[in-house]
């Protein structure tokens, strides 16, 4: 029943200003008198300022048609009938045998801030005269949930798919979120009882804290959505429209009988659009998930051995993804504070491609309401709330206003509108852009890649057999695979292919054999032949490639 | 011809206490004479089990629907057999049995077992009133084999007694980048794979030969010395890696497809990509989320003599209530079927991520065995223990069986070939008739003692009835109105694994009429105080029973109400059949 969760545990967020913020200028003396400026205009609530997915869609459409590095194709459709579009930028050559990097964007559907920052760096990459990458390929999937998108954007739930019967009377979708009081939101209900899970707290009274076991204070309310009891069971809102996150609906730990993780993994047309492509593209190496989890701002310890039940990344793998928080937030940049992303839920996409396909996988949330921590500032929410009504007036927390519902009584209606929690003002999108544009370029040619060292044809007996020695070496900075490719051996290994010419003749070795993980940046393995090659053949040739770090290839004379 | 008994003469019958007037037409002078001949004593490819399916519909059309709910990797009909008397109501109204088999393809006698028990039924119908009350109150749907391509892989070979056992979607078993690409060969061309030896030097050999039956070879041990090495699988190394038959045809497992504790490849062997990732495991998954009317699965393999429940992995468990019924189902099986024995798939085999009977059990709440069908002590008919271990009896005595009952039918000598990778070898061995499957005369009674043990499963589904209402006037036109549900089945209406997870709508109860106002209602804990119960006042017309009515067992509900005249209490469950009563007050 996610969408009954109060907002307050979907606001863990801490801060992320734009990066590039000039200074403050001084501050005036004091003697000096001036006119205080006016207060800046309150800013436009979410979602205006950002893009619907049609005009998504559209944008991508033209951004394609306009530049011949975006090649634009369609992993699946919606429920609802809305192309998940994935744009594709090749590497400069040899683009085939290359490695693949991918982004995923939004699979919440309230995130839009991640699918502005996609989309903005779709723009970026289009208009550029360089192709991304030397070494590699980038995808990126813009909006991943366009339904959940479009939802959120009316201000309704965004993590839901298909129809789900939650409280399981036989009737679907039958008490859903309304807007009682007419003002054209649905928001928050505070129902007074004894019994309630929150309190008012802030300098008005205006911000719900919860009850905690070990304090002295009360409930005085429950808080809800905003809605009636339809169907009058006594329980408001409690079988709201859908009902599956497409989130939770990945096979990794997938969360069975939890309605909204779906009836079996990869049910929804959207993680199985999203699935299918994955698996056909083994030479994804890294995935970059946008979305409502978070392991740049802060990269879990790795853990020693692989467990079904595992949440962080293996040992091996963690410094690659501590590169990329250290890049992200540099740490003579002390000003940027992180967001907290979301508990890794059940069945997430992320956790899917690192433990199940073996991808190095990244996540940002991008952006969450700044607090700071300390005594005097107040509690997170207190702080979140005064920052909502410093930015956008009464429209992002809208103050609390008494209305009465006949068949429950006294409410007070209002609290944190749609959106406002997860996703910053339209005008700090370029900023964001700009930032995530920078730490992607410095990830460019972070691919494993192979190449021949210390190739030698050496006679054995001076007439025509001879010993090939040669060494297959990654010269990348990322392994030839992750460590938990190594477990779940879902990869094809590394295969080296010796091509002999017309009357070459192999007397030891194989062909084709296969070469163990490489270490980044100079792993390698040392092979050998003998053949039998009379003189005047032509040359010998070899050749070495894996999925996720490209192919190498060497004549031998 | 037979003229088909009303129904309800017999329910008459049988209420009155008479003898059965049995439907004479198919019996004659002691004989029995069924009308659709189908010979029991051989397998059959899969077109042909669809060609009994056509007969059984063509023969008995108010009984039979075919529907096909999807295709197999190669674009065969994935095609369900529905059985049930049109008559009586819809398939989907009444409960019903999944009986499915042959998901590892080479575990045919499962087709011929769903096969039989519609066949089976649908003859004994006009003469057996508990075959025709099964028809009237049950569906059955009937899938003969979920892994189409697998099974005649098996017929048109070459092919050993294990293989096909999996589908035939190419898959890289070796991880070279190539799929399918050193499948075992017929070396001998005589459409069996068989073995290969190799004699080699005295010392050099792993083997030596039985003194007493040179055609068995036995692994040396202590001062032994060996002169015969075991080659394997007839086959050569069609890839020139260096290995034979490291990569045949598909390799995977549809039993370990499936969402409940479902696991990837490097943590469970065959699993797929993901749950349904092959078109035959969708579709049936698909189908039974489509149908919860589904109360009892039965799911046919080979081989070992088994009656299996779940869990297939130890840190899974199953609800003591469930249990009891599980157990008094697999003890009666027992009983059934000489030689196998009721067993749990973790604990007494093996752990299985992902498996069918687990995913209908744990995931849709549905009593589900899997019974592997013939035990191979069934040739001498001797006790487990007089012959070997459970799985197998000793080569020795599987000879004697094909030499003796068989005249030598089950073995090919071991004759000569010349290898292209190890020179002169032996090919020979059992053929694939032999261990998984009953010999030809000992078909149909395999078929029919597992087909009937399908039929008391499907007897054991809940069936609740509604005892007449107790009135107890309180005073004005104040009522308590109670009713007992009983369930003369040892399967619950609701299986505790599906209570404790909230699967699927809970069984409800409704009391209803003109001029009545119901003001409270709900389980009556103790039948003798009627103030022992939990009132639920929301709606209180329907009383909703998430652990529905236990096997044999009974629940009493109450409702407080006020008005006069005629009343209604109606019951509907996913598992059960519906009921009404009509009532007055007084």
């Amino acid at each position: 029943m996610l969408a009954l969760i109060p907002a307050l545990s979907l606001s863990l967020w801490s801060v992320a200003p734009a990066p590039h913020q000039d200074p403050l200028p001084p501050a005036p003396p004091v003697e000096e008198v001036v006119e205080s400026p006016p207060p800046p205009p309150p800013a436009e609530l979410p979602p205006a300022g950002y893009l619907t997915p049609e005009r998504l869609s559209e944008e991508l459409q033209a951004l394609a048609a306009a530049s011949p590095r975006l090649e634009l194709s369609t992993l699946g459709t919606s429920p609802l009938g809305r192309p998940i579009h994935l744009a594709t930028f090749r590497s400069s050559e040899g683009a085939g045998d290359k490695p693949d990097a991918l982004i995923v964007a939004n699979l919440e559907g309230d995130r839009l801030a991640a699918s502005e920052v996609a989309i903005g760096l779709i723009r970026r990459l289009a208009q550029s005269d360089r192709a991304w990458s030397q070494t590699g390929n980038l995808h990126i999937v813009a909006l991943a949930n366009p339904d959940g998108a479009a939802r959120a954007m009316q201000g309704l739930d965004p993590r839901r798919g298909q129809p789900v019967d939650e409280d399981r009377d036989g009737r679907m979708d039958e008490d859903q979120p309304e807007d009682i009081d007419g003002d054209g939101r649905i928001l928050w209900v505070r129902q007074f009882s004894a019994a309630g899970e929150y309190f008012a707290a802030g300098p008005n009274g205006e911000v719900n804290e919860k009850v905690e076991a070990a304090k002295t204070k009360a409930g005085e309310f429950h808080l809800r959505r905003e809605g009636r009891d339809v169907d009058q069971d006594r329980h408001e809102s409690e079988d709201d429209f859908g009902g599956i996150a497409v989130d939770a609906n990945f096979p990794h730990r997938w969360h069975e009988h939890q309605s909204v993780a779906g009836p079996f993994p990869l049910s929804e047309p959207e993680s199985r659009a999203l699935a299918t492509f994955l698996l056909s593209r083994p030479q994804i190496a890294w995935v970059i998930v946008l979305d409502d989890e978070d392991n740049l701002a802060s990269v879990p310890g790795g853990i020693d051995s692989f467990s079904i039940n595992a949440k962080d990344p293996l040992k091996g793998d963690a410094p690659y993804l501590k590169r990329w928080s250290e890049s992200l937030y540099p740490k003579d940049q002390k000003e940027l504070k992180k967001p907290k992303g979301a508990d890794h839920g059940r069945g997430n996409f992320a956790d899917w491609a690192y433990y199940q396909l073996g991808a190095f996988v990244l996540e940002s949330s991008l952006w969450s309401i700044p607090v700071e921590s300390g005594e005097d500032k107040g509690s997170e929410e207190v702080q979140r709330v005064a920052w909502a009504q410093a930015t956008y007036g009464g429209a992002g927390y809208a103050p609390w206003r008494p209305f009465t519902l006949p068949e429950v009584g006294e409410l007070q209606v209002g609290g944190w509108a749609p959106l406002v929690q997860v996703n910053p003002p339209a005008d700090q999108l370029p900023a964001l852009v700009e930032r995530y544009h920078g730490w992607l370029s410095g990830m460019a040619d972070d691919f494993a890649r192979l190449q021949w060292a210390e190739v030698e044809l050496k006679p054995l007996d001076f007439q025509e057999v001879y010993q090939l020695r040669a060494r297959l070496v990654n010269v990348g900075p990322l392994p030839s695979q992750s460590a938990m490719a190594d477990v779940n051996r879902r990869l094809l290994p590394i295969r080296v292919q010796l091509e002999l010419p017309a009357g070459v003749e192999l007397l030891t070795g194989r062909m084709t054999q296969t070469v163990g993980t490489l270490a980044a940046g100079g792993g390698s393995e040392e092979l050998e032949w003998i053949v039998r090659r009379p003189a005047g053949a032509a040359p010998l040739s070899l050749t070495a490639a894996g999925p996720t770090c490209g192919k190498a290839s060497q004549t031998i004379e | 011809m037979t003229m088909k008994l009303p129904v309800f003469s017999l329910f008459a019958a049988l209420s009155l206490g008479l003898a059965c007037p049995r439907a004479h037409a198919q019996q004659d002078g002691g004989q029995w004479q069924p009308r659709v001949e189908i010979p029991w004593n051989r397998y059959y490819r899969y077109e042909e089990l669809l060609g009994f399916f056509d007969t059984l519909q063509h023969t008995w059309p108010g009984y039979v629907e075919l529907v096909d709910i999807g295709q197999s990797e190669l674009g065969k009909p994935m095609r369900v057999l529905i059985l049930t008397n049109k008559a009586t109501g819809d398939h989907a109204d009444k409960p019903a049995m999944w009986v499915d088999g042959n998901v590892h393809g080479n575990e045919v006698q499962g087709g011929e077992a769903v096969v039989y028990l519609a066949w089976w039924l649908l003859e004994h119908k006009d003469s057996n009133a508990r075959a025709a009350a099964l028809l009237d109150s049950r569906t059955f749907y009937l899938l003969p084999s979920v892994n189409p391509d697998g099974r005649n892989h098996w017929f048109d070979g070459p092919a050993t007694p294990h293989s096909s056992r999996t589908g035939v979607r190419g898959t890289d078993n070796d991880r070279d980048g190539q799929v399918d690409e050193d499948p075992m060969d017929d070396l001998d061309g005589d459409g069996d794979i068989l073995l290969m030896r190799k004699h080699v030097p005295l010392g050099q050999g792993t083997h030596r030969l039985d003194r007493d039956d040179p055609r068995i070879l036995l692994p040396v041990s202590g001062k032994e010395q060996g002169d015969w090495v075991v080659l394997g699988q007839e086959g050569i190394d069609n890839d020139g890696d260096g290995r034979i038959n490291e990569d045949g045809l598909g390799g995977y497992d549809m039993n370990r497809n499936w969402p409940s504790d479902w696991q990837p490849n490097h943590l469970q062997y065959g699993a797929g990509e993901f749950p349904f990732s092959y078109p035959e495991t969708e579709c049936i998954g698909r189908f039974l989320l489509a149908h919860p009317n589904v109360a009892a699965v039965q799911s046919f393999h080979n081989s070992g003599g088994m009656i299996l429940r779940g869990p297939g992995f130890s840190e899974v468990s199953y609800p003591r209530a469930d249990i009891a019924v599980y157990d008094s189902l697999g003890e009666e099986g027992e009983l059934m079927l000489p030689f196998y024995k009721y067993l749990i798939i973790h604990k007494d085999l093996y752990n299985v991520h992902g498996g069918f009977v687990n995913w209908t059990y744990e995931g849709l709440g549905i009593f589900s065995f899997t019974n592997e069908l013939w035990a191979s002590q069934q040739y001498w008919g001797k006790d487990r223990e007089a012959t070997g271990s459970w799985f197998a009896t000793q080569t020795e005595q599987q000879l004697e069986f094909s030499d003796s009952v068989l005249l030598g039918d089950l073995f090919v000598d071991w004759h000569e070939f010349e290898h292209p990778q190890y020179g002169t070898i032996e090919i020979g061995g059992f053929k694939r008739q032999h261990g998984r499957v009953a010999p030809s005369f000992m078909i149909e009674e395999m078929l029919h003692r597992n087909a009937l043990f399908c039929a008391r499963h499907a007897e054991e589904i809940a069936e609740v009835s509604l005892a007449a209402p107790e009135v107890t006037s309180l005073g004005g036109n104040l009522y308590r109105v109670t009713v007992d549900l009983v369930n003369a089945r040892s399967m619950p209406s609701r299986s505790a694994m599906a209570a404790d997870n909230k699967m699927g709508i809970p069984d409800r109860v409704r009391l209803g009429g003109q001029g009545i106002q119901v003001l409270a209602s709900g389980v009556l804990r103790d039948r003798f105080r009627p103030e022992e119960m939990r009132a639920e006042v929301v709606e209180p017309e329907v009383v909703r029973l998430e652990g529905g009515v236990p096997g044999h067992g009974r629940v009493t509900l109450a409702w407080i109400l006020r008005g006069n005249g005629a009343f209604s209490v109606t019951y509907s469950a996913e598992k059960a059949a519906d009921q009404a009563i009509e009532a007055r007050l007084p």
